[in-house]
């Protein structure tokens, strides 16, 4: 059954899902699990909570199979941008608990080392900029997806995002020290 | 020497734009201004070490925790994992309720008209203001619990919640 489930298409997979196929599920999660991962990590900027993250985004796939509609994009973007949801859902939350005194400052919560494979004076970079910063650079160079892409699953307007993308590479050059000799 | 590559063009060359990598002029002049080439080397090496190892291992505690998740929602067959109907149930039972005050309370004040009547002009003044307030009130109560009501369904069943609201929030 396992081996017949690796080989099908992650649509075929969503639909078994949307049946309560718990077998078809784990098939996904081998599948995907890993990347979406790699992806909130980066997002996020902790590792620790970037493993509470990866339960829920996939939480969130078993309970709203029935919504992922293929003629509207691949599972593959669907996913990323459940995960990016909840990233952004939990950052949002974290920064009020924050104001109200009742979370760590950034840099204090568990967990936070640069993610693996990274080098660390890029990764600790990353962790300088501002989330809405990080985002579009993790999303635009790590990811690849293009600037109207990015609008539909965030919200901000694409010339919004250009420049947003566009003071967080300047912020990266100042922050590696990349010197300017032109 | 012409003029130095704009920042948008170095960082399209980075990322792998095809119609700006073969674009002639910006090759040449990368060919010629060793500051052009340097920005870009150091672009690209950005670029390099954020798609590497874009795969990670998922730490295994999590299948496990959401394994056990999976098998508790399969195993409650009343609420199906992704019901929208309690939802939209608790803001009926909302909305029957307010009614139901609404009547309740009209009614009292048909017993009170009724007293006051007795003692007229008063009774004028009181069903008009007393009425026209509960009017507002119910009315006002009702409108927000239909409101409401899409706002719960799509934050409980979307797995896009309002990005444009999460945005207004965040930025
Ligand atoms: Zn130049």
């Amino acid at each position: 059954m396992m081996m017949k489930l690796e080989k099908m298409s992650d649509e075929g997979l969503m639909q078994l899902v949307s049946a309560r196929e718990a077998e078809a599920f784990q098939a996904l999660y081998d599948r995907y699990a890993g990347r979406v991962f790699a992806f909130l990590r980066r997002h996020c900027g902790d590792s620790g909570l970037a493993e509470d993250l990866l339960q829920e985004t996939f939480w969130r796939v078993w309970l709203s199979a029935r919504t992922f509609d293929p003629s509207r994009g691949d599972f593959c973007r669907w996913i990323y941008r459940v995960a990016l949801n909840v990233s952004r859902n939990e950052m949002f939350r974290r920064r009020n608990r924050r104001e109200c005194g009742l979370e760590p400052f950034e840099g204090e919560s568990r967990g936070n080392v640069p993610p693996a494979g990274l080098e660390t004076g890029l990764a600790r970079a990353l962790e300088k900029l501002t989330p809405a910063m990080r985002e579009v650079v993790v999303l635009r160079c790590m990811e690849g997806w293009k600037f109207n892409e990015i609008e539909s699953a965030t919200g901000t307007s694409t010339g919004t995002l250009k420049a947003r993308f566009h003071r967080a590479i300047k912020e990266l050059r100042r922050l590696l020290s990349w010197e300017e000799n032109r | 020497m012409s003029k130095h590559l704009p920042e948008f063009q170095m960082v399209a060359l980075a990322l792998g734009d095809q119609a700006l990598a073969s674009d002639a002029p910006a090759r040449k002049h990368l060919g010629h201004c060793p500051g052009c080439a340097q920005a870009l080397a150091q672009l690209q090496q950005a670029v390099y070490e954020l798609r590497r190892d874009v795969v990670e291992k998922a730490p295994s505690p999590v299948w496990t925790r959401l394994h056990s998740r999976v098998v508790a929602s399969r195993s409650d067959p009343d609420v199906p994992a992704d019901s929208w109907w309690p939802l939209l149930a608790g803001q009926a039972a909302g909305v029957l309720l307010l009614f139901g005050l609404f009547l309740l309370l009209g009614h009292w004040l048909d017993g009170a008209l009724l007293q006051e009547s007795l003692s007229a002009p008063g009774w004028i003044r009181y069903p008009v203001t007393g009425r026209l307030a509960l009017l507002l009130i119910s009315g006002m109560g009702l409108l927000s619990a239909l409101a409401l009501a899409p706002v719960f369904w799509w934050e409980a069943m979307d797995p896009f919640p309002s990005p444009r609201d999460l945005n207004n929030r965040n930025h």
